[in-house]
């Protein structure tokens, strides 16, 4: 789902086999329509929650804790004033990726020997019988650095 | 029971026998170790064993009470676990460092005295650098140093606060040692060090995201909580921790919202989780350190699975970074939902683990009267809810699309990552099991009526507020770059003032040179005036005015004589 003021559409949008099958339930996370829906179910779950407090007499055990709504509010102010300064302390902390750089692991890329860089298209056919095959020690790509090429003990 | 067989030693001759396995083995090794040590460990009765006599000291190696318990069970399911994520790895290394950082951890809160805990402290330290070096980049080398150099300072000064204590009490029991003396306030500041006590945090920040994709799940759980074990057993109801723990819980959250790489923003956010374990070390009342604990227990896991999942879009991505991510949810749905769990377990949302734990803590702080700290812990879980439930499942696998289309985890990371969230879940859901293990009786009853309620309206509305901050613009986007924090000082104005020290000094020294050959060259010259040929010295004088001379001299002599 896209939020921010400026969106663009995604490249390929839940064309078939682009997307994970169980990643399907999720798509509408894409859409317009499905976000504000989602909103509308959050504003409507504020409004109640809050209503509870005006009805419900809560026990409390900290002084000041039994105004109306305080947790809520204290919920909707904290994460403002926390983003804000966030924001703020941006200003005075931040500096170039390479600035720590050649002692720092921001500006470096990470290595490809510890990592499995596959996309989605290339994905091994993940399963129970693969998953025997992985255990006997059976390759399942050639050439890729994670399998032992069917040697076993390496 | 003898000491061979303690599990902590069963750890480290795992770790000795690692290498000379082939590969399948090494990997059934990492899962079969963990899982052998916690049977054994729960067969020691409660008690002191395993007491070794050296040089006159007696060493403690399986103190076994119910704290001690809850810690080694914890990192042995961590252990089991992360064996089970890096299932795929093949560099020794990194295997070998696993076992004995485990292993070392789980000696450390066995240890019953402070001098094996010192042993085991070094160990954690030495072994775990190994997994930032294992990533063999120029940069992981630097960092791994800079790791290294602080957790062993911190060891140094456990040292000397021990040898302090020694001196002072003739004990080196690991008992309750409060701040009496320098002795104690050493050892302070050295679990503070490990602990990531403000100012002395930025280790953590540094190193965890300079690991490799394994070896940051494996960093993040065991010396951090060896730490709050040590602190708890040592510095239970310290009052000034109560104050530290609370400036913890808040400074991490702002650090966390504007960072870039996802696994520090994760880093950012265990140190604002060890503040709120702190502050319940620091209260030192049977509900607070049993809030501690069972945090401990909790965040292990749900920190495990959020860096497991971070760590698994790595490695099918080869970046981190919250810029460079977006919209993966279309190809690593079950990632997505597991960190999904984790982020939902760390806002302590109720069903899940952190809303049974971190609750004992706020409300021991209530209880006790710390009001304003109770206010802190609040707007803290305000900020983790906005930096670790929303920031890292949002920006990595919803928010703007990146176009990357990165197949799903591997298999035995999907099984790693399902089976911590499903104890994440079930820990929520069914907290009695978890209650029994802590080490005071619990009588807190966490899903009632009131507290669901207002946990829920905290929640719900900082969710609205972060909707309503995205919509206006006003939340700060994802830019490729670094922030700065305290280590700026010692890895940037240190160094930097290396140069002009240097040049200064070399300055001085050479004024100082110049000056004194310059003396010494207008010594040389009047000499040499003197005595050159031709000069007064070296001119050769008549036979008469000899004479003269020494007629005036004997006439002296005469004169001095007679008086």
């Amino acid at each position: 789902m896209a939020m921010t003021p400026e969106t663009q559409s995604p490249p390929d949008a839940g064309s078939a086999d682009s997307v994970a099958p169980l990643a399907r339930r999720f798509l509408w996370t894409d859409t317009a329509s499905g976000v504000n829906r989602l909103i509308i179910g959050l504003a409507v779950l504020c409004l109640v929650l809050f209503a509870v407090d005006l009805v419900h007499h809560r026990h409390t055990k900290v002084p000041g804790e039994e105004f109306t709504g305080f947790h809520a509010i204290a919920g909707f102010v904290s994460f403002t004033v926390i983003v804000v300064g966030a924001r703020l302390l941006r200003v005075l902390i931040r500096r170039d990726e390479s600035f720590y750089a050649p002692y720092g692991v921001d500006a470096e890329e990470y290595p490809e020997a510890g990592t499995q860089r596959l996309n989605h298209e290339q994905r091994p056919a993940d399963s129970l019988h693969t998953l025997r095959d992985e255990l006997l020690g059976r390759t399942r790509q050639p050439g890729s650095e994670n399998a032992d090429n069917g040697r076993g003990a390496s | 029971m003898s000491t061979v067989i303690a599990p902590p030693f069963i750890y480290l001759m795992a770790a000795l026998v690692c290498p000379l396995l082939p590969s399948r083995w090494r990997a059934l090794l990492l899962m079969g170790i963990p899982v052998l040590a916690l049977l054994v460990l729960l067969a020691y009765p409660a008690g002191n064993h395993a007491v070794l006599s050296v040089v006159g000291f007696e060493l403690t190696f399986m103190r076994v009470d119910k704290l001690a318990l809850v810690f080694a069970i914890i990192f042995s399911i961590a252990a089991l676990l992360a064996g089970l994520y890096a299932w795929h790895v093949r560099d020794t290394v990194q295997q070998v460092a696993t076992l004995a950082y485990a292993g070392s951890a789980i000696g450390g809160v066995f240890a019953g005295d402070l001098i094996s805990l010192f042993l085991w402290w070094e160990g954690t330290a030495v072994a775990s650098v190994f997994l930032i070096w294992a990533r063999r980049t120029p940069a992981a080398f630097a960092t791994g140093m800079r790791y290294l150099i602080i957790q062993v300072l911190s060891g140094v000064l456990l040292l000397a606060g021990l040898l302090l204590h020694f001196q002072q009490t003739g004990s080196i029991a690991f008992e309750h040692l409060g701040l009496v003396s320098v002795g104690t306030w050493l050892m302070f500041i050295a679990f503070g060090i490990k602990c990531a006590f403000p100012l002395l945090h930025n280790w953590l920040q540094d190193a965890y995201p300079a690991a490799t994709v394994t070896g940051t799940v494996v960093l993040s759980a065991f010396t951090t909580k060896m730490a709050i074990y040590a602190l708890a057993r040592g510095y239970a109801g310290t009052e000034i921790l109560i104050y530290i723990g609370a400036i913890m819980t808040l400074f991490p959250i702002f650090f966390a919202e504007i960072e870039n790489d996802l696994r520090r923003v994760l880093s950012y956010s265990l140190n604002n989780q060890l503040g709120f374990m702190v502050v319940g070390i620091g209260i030192g009342t049977e509900l607070s350190l049993n809030g501690t604990a069972a945090h401990a227990f909790c965040h292990i896991l749900y920190k495990s699975l959020l860096f497991m999942s971070v760590g698994a879009v790595l490695y099918r991505t080869g970046t981190s970074k919250a810029s460079e991510l977006g919209g993966l949810y279309k190809t690593m749905p079950v990632t997505m939902v597991c960190c999904l769990v984790g982020a939902a377990s760390i806002s302590a949302f109720p069903l899940f683990s952190g809303f049974v734990s971190k609750s004992l803590i706020l409300d021991a702080s209530a209880s006790n009267g710390y009001y304003l700290v109770w206010l802190a812990l609040l707007i803290a879980s305000a900020g983790v809810l906005s930096h670790s439930g929303i920031k890292i499942p949002y920006f990595t696998f919803f928010a703007h699309d990146s176009g990357k289309r990165p197949a799903e985890a591997p298999v035995h990371m999907r099984a790693a990552m399902i089976i911590t969230a499903a104890l994440c879940v079930l820990i929520g859901v069914v907290p009695g099991p978890l209650y029994s293990l802590l080490p005071y009786d619990v009588d807190y009853q966490p899903y009632t009526f009131d507290h669901v309620l207002v946990q829920m309206q905290l929640l719900i509305f900082a969710l609205l507020a972060f909707v309503f901050l995205m919509k206006t613009g006003i939340h700060p986007p994802e830019v490729r770059a670094t922030n700065v924090d305290t280590d700026i000082i010692y890895r940037k104005w240190i160094p930097s003032v290396f140069p002009t020290l240097v040049g200064a000094v070399v300055a001085v020294n050479a004024r100082a040179r110049s000056m004194i050959m310059a003396l010494l060259g207008s010594g040389y010259g009047n000499i040499e005036r003197l005595t050159r040929p031709g000069a007064p010295l070296a001119r050769g004088w008549s036979v008469a005015s000899m004479m003269f001379i020494v007629i005036v001299l004997m006439c002296l002599l005469l004169v001095v004589n007679l008086l």
